[in-house]
Parts: structure tokens; C-alpha cells; sequence
């Protein structure tokens, strides 16, 4: 492996290992940090304790605050299950075939049966009495109470004049995505979500006013135990999402829905949890679809041949309030590997009622694709008889299920499919003219051999493939992937980048147009007009990729030549922007973009590593220029260590950067800062 | 890592649901690399002992964040570098480095091996931390080149680099005093 240490380095690092040998019997671990003591420290008990006090205690208080504030009234019976949901029918999975009714006609039984099927293959892959070990350790854990969420206020004044805008940089026009910064025009609503041990990894939301001053009006703190706090603005609602990991609960996939007419004084409206982890979420036409998996235990009490229903069924809050999700709105895949279920409702906004709709799926899913008509969802399926590196290097398959978005909130089950191997992310997802495109990276499929090749596979609306591509870039990963009306683009790297260009207009026999090898590749690709499009991603040489970004402008207007007319490279930087692609932000008008590049001269320096700094960039005449480069205001302070080395804190991470009107406002950890776009002077900054 | 893939993967998933026990034993398996780490880096018992067990409730905290469970031993390293770094940072001048003695109870005088190994930790003092915290993992941890890149955020090519400069330095210290 050409990152792997330079052999005579290995050579001493193994020696300097043994020579250290002598030491580590010199110091054992001390008691303090033994399993034991740890395990009770933590803020947990059993994981099969019924829900979040902490949640329940949240919202009495919030319920509260919204009968007298507002006025709204939440109905004590809540109608949870009302109105079409999904539908497919238990014995025909890989293609759910007509879904018009009510229910997918799964009886309880049918799931009892299913949840034992499972249980008995994982207890076949239990050895050596492990977990019978582990049952038979006996640590003592406490369980302990969070604080429920508290509101704090600021100062209000009158609204800013409204000009352009940044917005989050969604996948599919008219389809929203949840992010850690919302610009509204007028207000910035951004959630500081590092894991912070000081304050236990707790979210904050901080309403700030741009314009004329950058103000900070409201601070929101949610307590511990949250993570992956994102939200969503639509007029004045606010939408917080995040995972919760109530003390001796299971995880909870929550909603909050603020009415911030006032933007000092955000009102609780209700809030929505179900069981599981957030596993994405979109918001199209005012209706928020909220996704989420849920692990099943299989340890499952089994009285008198029955399963008690509270063990195995999914569970969704209203305000607190629980309602069991009967077996009818659970699908049953039977190709299902894991314990695990997907769960998605449906909430309105805008609406003070508590009401969602909600269907259930037996079977995790992965990455989702999303558009206005439409929900995906990608489930990847390992080979479990393989070795390890089968089992864990690629998926050998991927499930798609897909979802029909009917107005009302109802969603509906549209078909299943399949295809070889695995998507990268939500980008390598797409559908066009009701034809569904994927592209994934998986072993190739003949000869079983462990080589990885990719696909391009086109399935129509009842997820049957009709076309496709295979075993494209042996031995290559794919890296981005963007798919733009009847085209698709590629990159797949090992040492140099080949974009490739794909003819997706003939559904039935796409077919490779066009290529183009460049060192390093994109990890992103955004469309700019109809003419370009814009790669980010690590630069390279021949060798391999170097310490470096490249932002490329690629000339697709011909797809039998695409070409490289302009690039830029930012030294000493890297990007997650694989992982992120919300990081990036387009400002059309005045034909800018930017993004926070990750600093890694920290290593030459001494300064150490998570720092970042936001890149702005502009495109003028097919030319990629580089505009400027924005700091956070956050202090740098060398610090010394005990050893004598010099530190840096690396609380100078840009996380986010938006703009209003002629301003650039950038996001970290505990600030904000505006920016003249015109000469990227520091104009204003906040803390919070 | 003892356990076997589907076992860590099971492990882990409980964990994910809240299960301290399953997140104990994942914690267990590691606790003393964990904690040598911390000690190497920091230098001092208390400081390292306070370190691992910060870590270690972050690492609960966040252990969704954890999607590959065969990549649990670099995740949790990571979070105990930069938990490391932190404290640092805290303590500001740092300054309590124990006397050697203090660390390892009464040294033989004449026991070649022992002072060898004292003279491989004193060297490893001259690095600056992000170089150490490399060496650290490889020769701790058992590393590769990737699963440091993975632990301490950075890209690949630039942790082989980090190694890289860390040896010559550590060669050079060590040939000075002749070992």
C-alpha cells in the first residue's frame, strides 16, 4: 500500500516497540479505568428501559408554554394511524406490486415469525458462549436524569431588507435537506453540534439577524445526550432534528417544531419522536419526512410461544405521548439480514396538530434519494458467508425500495429491486424521465473474484433493470458521481482521476461517451449552467494524491471530450466534502462559490490539525479565479505541552459558510463573522 | 483485537442502543493500549488516567457516529488524541511530567533493557505532538499508515510523512546517545 510507512521506518517503529516493552509492565492500567468503573460511570442503564423520561419532562413543560402562548390546542387521543400509508403485500417483497390500500396486510404473526427466523440466525453465529459471558457480567450502571431543554432570550429588533441569499446546497430543486445552517435572507439559524467533553456533546441552536449588524437574538441549548442536531426553516416554523440517547432509553429519532415568529422567543409548537436513529430526513411542500432505523434487540421475551407486542413493534411519540405502529403498517422483507426496522413518517410543518403519517419496513437502509415525487431508499446487503474482507469490503448487493410521496403526507409503497454492489452516496442516486439510475461500486460479478468493479445500473418504475454498465474501472473506486437529465457523470480513482462521461438518454444501452484522466479526482461534482461542471477533490501526481486541493472547472458541452479548462489548487488543504456536501455553497448571481477547506500546514507547524478555513472562488469567463480566504475569529493560542511541544487548540474549524446580500457570514464552533464579498475584509462578528 | 467481526459488530450495535455492558466489553479490549497512549502523550499518571476515562464517555456518547465497527480501535484512539490534545490545552504550561521513578516504581541500575526503553520515551519527549501522536499509535496501537490517518483526521499521504520526519528525528536522537 503506497500510504503505508516507508519500510525502514516499520523496521524502527518495531524496534522502538520492543525496546518500550520493558516499560509496559511497569505500568498496568490503574483500577480507576478498569471496565467495571467505567461501565458505571456511564450515563446509561439496560438498553431495554422504556422511554425518555428526559423527553417527557421536555415537552410537559413545552406543551405547556404552547397552550398558553399560542393558543394551539393538541388533542389528548391522538388519530396517529389515519389515512393511506404504505402498502405491499408480505409475499412479494422484491416487487411490492400493486400498493392502493390501507394497510401491507402483515398480520402480527407474520412478524413473530420473522423476528424468530432472526433470532435463530444470529444465535447461530454466536460462539464460544460469548454472550453468555457478557450477560453473566454483572456491572453496575446508574442511570442518570438530564436537564430538559431550556429557552434563553436576547434583544429584538426590525427585520433587514431582503436580497440573494445562500441556501443549502440540496441534491434536488424544490427538495430540502437538513443542515446545520439555515439563511433565510433576513435571519441565520445554525446549530453548533461538536462534540464538545465540556458541555457532554450537547447542540445548541443560535438565531442570529444579518443585517444591518450581525446580531445574535436567541440561544437555544438542548440538553446532553442529542447528536447530529440539524434543522430545517420554512417561514416561521423551525424544525430541530436530531438522535437522542435518553438515559437507560433507546435511541430516539426526534422533532421539534419551534414557531419563531418571534425570533427572540421561539415557541415549542410539538415535538415527534420515533424509535431508532435519524438516518436522513427531507422536507418537500411543507411536509417533513422523517427516516429512521431502529436496532431490535433479539433477546426478546417469548411467553407461551407469543412475543409480547411492546418487545418488536416500532413505537412513535407525539408529544411524548407513545402510540405502538401495529404490524399492517410494517412491510416484511424477507431477504431482511439485520433486526433492524426503517421507519418514516410524515409531519406537517406548518400544522400545530400532532399528526404524522407512518409505515414501517423490516430492514436497515442506508443512503436516500429523494425528489418531489419520490423517496429511495438504499439498503446494502453483505455477503455473510464470505471472509471478513468479503464481508466487510464492499456490499455484494444493494436493495432499493422505493416510496411514492402523495400529497397529504401519505407515503406509499412503490416497488423493490436490486443491484450489484453499493452506492457511494446519496449522489450516486437519481431519477429521470421514471427511469431510476444508480451507480455502485461492488466485486465483479462473474467470475466472483475479488476485484472491484463499478456499475451503472437503469431500472424502470417498478425497479426492473432495463440498462446498464458494468465492470467499469477495475480496481477503482467511485469517488463522485452526479447525474444531470440524460447524462451521468463519474470518477473513479486508484492513482489517477477518470471522469467519465455516460449517455444515459437511451435508457436501455448507456454507454461510456466520454473520458478524462487527471491526477488526484473529485470527491464532489456540482453542475454550473448547462456548460460546466465543478470538481473538488484531493490533487495528485502520477503517484498518488498529494497534500493538496484541487477545485477543477470541467468543459462537458462536448461528452466525447470533456475537458479541464481551469483549475486551482489550495496547498496544504484537504476536503470532507465526500461525506458533506452541504459544506458548499453557490452564490449564483455574483457567479461565486465557496467552501471550508480543512489547514493541514498544522503538521509542519506545530499548529495542530482541525482547523479550516472558508475558500471563496469565482468563475469568470469558463476561468476558475480564487476570490478569498475567510478566517474564523476564534483566538489561536499556542499552548505549551508537558513534553515542551508547541500546541494549537483546533477550535478554528469553519463549518458552515452562507451570504446574504454582499456578505459572506462564516460559521464555527462558538462564532460567526461577516465578510465583504467585494474585498473579503472582516465587516462583523459574533460569539455564542 | 480479540473479538471476531460479527461479535464486535453485534457489540457495537447494542452499544449504539445504550447497552453500557456491550460498550464495557468493546472498551475492555482496548483499555490498556488506550491508557499507555495516554500516558506516553501526556506524560504523567493522573493526567493520562483522566484522559482515557473522558475518552472513554465521549466515545459512549458518540459511539453512533461509529458506522464501521471493524474501524472501532482507530475511531477511539482518535477521540483519545484529540481528548490528549484538549488537556493540553487546559493545563496550559502542562508541566507535571512525573520523574521516572514516580511512573514506573524504583528502576534497577543496572537492568540495560529498562534503561534502553527509558531512553526510547525520553527521545519520543522531543517530538512535537503531532508527530508523536503518530509514533504513538503505530508503536502502541499497532497502526498501519491508514488506520493513522483514520485516528488523528488527516489524509493518508500526510501521516506516512508525519511518521516519516518522526523517525529521522527519533534516529538521530538515539544515535547521539549511541543506543
Amino acid at each position: 500500500m503506497k500510504y503505508d510507512p516507508h519500510p525502514q521506518d516499520i523496521q524502527d517503529l518495531d524496534t522502538l516497540r520492543e525496546a518500550l516493552t520493558p516499560l509496559d509492565r511497569r505500568c498496568p492500567l490503574p483500577a480507576r479505568l478498569e471496565a467495571r468503573h467505567i461501565a458505571g460511570r456511564l450515563p446509561a442503564g439496560k438498553p431495554k428501559i422504556p422511554p425518555a423520561l428526559i423527553l417527557r419532562r421536555a415537552a410537559a413543560l413545552a406543551v405547556a408554554v404552547v397552550l398558553t402562548l399560542t393558543g394551539a390546542v393538541i388533542s389528548d387521543r391522538l388519530n396517529l394511524f389515519s389515512g393511506r400509508l404504505l402498502r405491499l403485500p408480505a409475499e412479494s417483497p422484491s416487487a411490492f406490486g400493486d400498493s392502493g390500500g390501507t394497510d401491507f396486510g402483515t398480520s402480527y404473526y407474520d412478524l413473530e415469525r420473522a423476528f424468530l427466523r432472526l433470532q435463530k440466525r444470529v444465535a447461530r453465529e454466536k460462539v464460544n458462549g460469548f454472550l453468555e459471558d457478557l450477560a453473566s457480567r454483572n456491572w453496575g450502571a446508574k442511570a442518570e436524569m438530564a436537564a430538559p431543554g431550556e429557552l434563553f432570550e436576547a434583544e429584538l429588533s426590525d427585520t433587514a431588507g431582503k436580497t440573494g441569499h445562500g441556501q443549502t446546497n440540496n441534491q434536488v430543486q424544490g427538495v430540502d435537506e437538513a443542515d446545520i445552517l439555515k439563511n433565510d435572507g433576513t435571519y441565520l439559524y445554525y446549530v453548533t453540534n461538536s462534540l464538545n467533553t465540556e458541555a457532554g456533546g450537547v447542540g445548541r441552536l443560535v438565531i442570529l439577524r444579518a443585517k444591518p449588524k450581525l446580531e445574535v437574538l436567541c440561544t437555544i441549548s438542548l440538553p446532553d445526550y442529542r447528536s447530529d442536531v440539524e434543522l430545517y426553516v420554512q417561514g416561521d416554523r423551525l424544525a430541530l432534528l436530531y438522535t437522542e440517547y435518553p438515559p437507560g432509553g433507546d435511541s430516539l429519532s426526534s422533532v421539534r417544531i419551534y414557531d419563531v415568529t418571534d425570533r427572540e422567543n421561539p415557541l415549542l409548537v410539538k415535538t415527534f419522536s420515533q424509535k431508532g436513529k435519524v438516518l436522513s430526513s427531507r422536507l418537500v411542500g411543507g411536509r417533513l419526512y422523517l427516516l429512521s432505523t431502529e436496532y431490535v434487540y433479539l433477546d426478546f421475551r417469548v411467553k407461551g410461544g407469543v412475543i409480547p407486542e411492546e418487545e418488536i413493534l416500532p413505537v412513535v411519540y407525539h408529544n411524548s405521548e407513545p402510540q405502538t405502529l401495529p404490524a399492517s403498517k410494517i412491510a416484511l422483507m424477507p431477504d431482511a439480514e439485520e433486526p433492524s426496522y426503517l421507519l418514516i413518517s410524515s409531519l406537517d410543518l406548518q400544522s400545530s396538530k400532532a399528526e404524522s403519517e407512518s409505515a414501517a419496513i423490516l430492514g436497515a437502509g442506508s443512503q436516500v434519494y429523494c425528489n418531489t415525487e419520490a423517496l429511495f431508499v438504499a439498503c446494502q446487503q453483505y455477503d455473510t458467508t464470505g471472509g471478513l474482507m468479503r464481508r466487510w469490503g464492499v456490499a455484494a448487493k444493494t436493495l432499493i425500495y422505493r416510496f411514492d410521496l402523495l400529497p397529504g403526507g401519505t407515503v406509499k409503497a412503490g416497488a423493490g429491486g436490486e443491484v450489484p454492489g453499493a452506492p457511494l452516496n446519496q449522489f450516486s442516486m437519481d431519477e429521470y424521465g421514471g427511469y431510476f439510475r444508480i451507480a455502485t461500486t461492488g466485486n465483479r460479478e462473474s467470475d466472483k473474484s475479488s476485484e472491484i468493479v463499478n456499475f451503472v445500473t437503469v431500472l424502470d418504475k417498478d425497479l426492473q433493470k432495463v440498462g446498464g454498465l458494468e465492470n467499469l474501472a477495475p480496481g477503482e473506486r467511485i469517488q463522485s458521481a452526479r447525474f444531470l437529465g440524460g447524462m451521468g457523470y463519474l470518477v473513479t480513482f486508484r492513482q489517477t482521476d477518470p471522469l467519465f462521461v455516460i449517455d444515459l438518454t437511451d435508457p436501455k444501452a448507456p454507454k461510456v461517451a466520454g473520458e478524462l484522466k487527471l491526477p488526484g479526482f473529485s470527491a464532489y461534482l456540482h453542475p454550473w449552467g448547462d456548460r460546466y461542471l465543478i470538481g473538488i477533490g484531493p490533487d495528485g501526481t502520477e503517484d498518488g494524491t498529494t497534500d493538496a486541493t484541487k477545485i477543477s472547472l470541467f468543459d462537458i458541452s462536448n461528452p466525447a471530450q470533456p475537458k479541464e479548462i481551469s483549475r486551482l489548487v489550495a496547498e496544504k488543504t484537504w476536503t470532507t466534502i465526500q461525506q458533506d456536501h452541504k459544506q458548499f455553497v453557490v452564490c449564483g448571481e455574483k457567479s461565486l462559490f465557496g467552501l471550508p477547506l480543512q489547514n493541514y500546514e498544522s503538521y509542519d507547524t506545530d499548529r495542530q490539525g482541525g482547523s479550516s478555513s472558508f475558500f471563496t472562488f469565482r468563475v469568470k469567463d469558463g476561468q476558475l479565479v480564487k476570490d478569498f480566504r475567510l478566517e474564523t475569529v476564534e483566538p489561536i493560542e499556542p499552548i505549551l505541552d508537558s513534553w515542551g511541544g508547541k500546541y494549537y487548540y483546533d477550535s478554528r474549524t469553519v463549518f458552515r459558510g452562507t451570504y446574504t446580500g454582499d456578505q459572506w457570514f462564516i460559521f464555527s464552533g462558538g462564532s460567526a463573522a461577516a465578510y465583504g464579498m467585494a474585498d473579503g475584509k472582516l465587516a462583523d462578528s459574533v460569539t455564542f | 483485537m480479540a473479538y471476531d467481526i460479527s461479535h464486535l459488530s453485534y457489540l457495537v450495535q447494542q452499544a449504539q442502543a445504550g447497552s453500557t455492558e456491550a460498550f464495557g466489553t468493546l472498551y475492555d479490549s482496548l483499555a490498556r493500549e488506550l491508557y499507555r497512549y495516554a500516558l506516553y502523550f501526556l506524560g504523567a499518571p493522573g493526567p493520562a488516567e483522566d484522559a482515557v476515562q473522558e475518552a472513554a464517555l465521549s466515545a459512549f456518547r458518540s459511539v453512533r457516529a461509529l458506522r464501521d465497527p471493524a474501524r472501532l480501535r482507530p475511531w477511539f484512539f482518535r477521540i483519545l488524541a484529540n481528548q490528549c490534545k484538549r488537556q493540553l490545552r487546559q493545563s496550559a504550561c502542562g508541566g507535571e511530567t512525573t520523574s521516572l521513578e514516580e511512573l514506573f516504581g524504583e528502576l534497577p541500575a543496572a537492568d540495560a533493557p529498562l534503561g534502553r526503553a527509558l531512553e526510547v520515551r525520553q527521545a519520543l519527549a522531543i517530538l512535537p505532538a503531532g508527530e508523536r501522536d503518530a509514533v504513538l499509535l503505530h508503536v502502541l496501537g499497532g497502526f498501519t499508515g491508514r488506520e493513522i490517518a483514520q485516528a488523528l483526521g488527516c489524509p493518508a499521504g500526510t501521516a506516512r510523512a508525519r511518521l516519516s520526519r518522526a523517525m529521522a528525528k527519533l534516529r538521530k536522537e538515539l544515535e547521539e546517545h549511541e543506543i
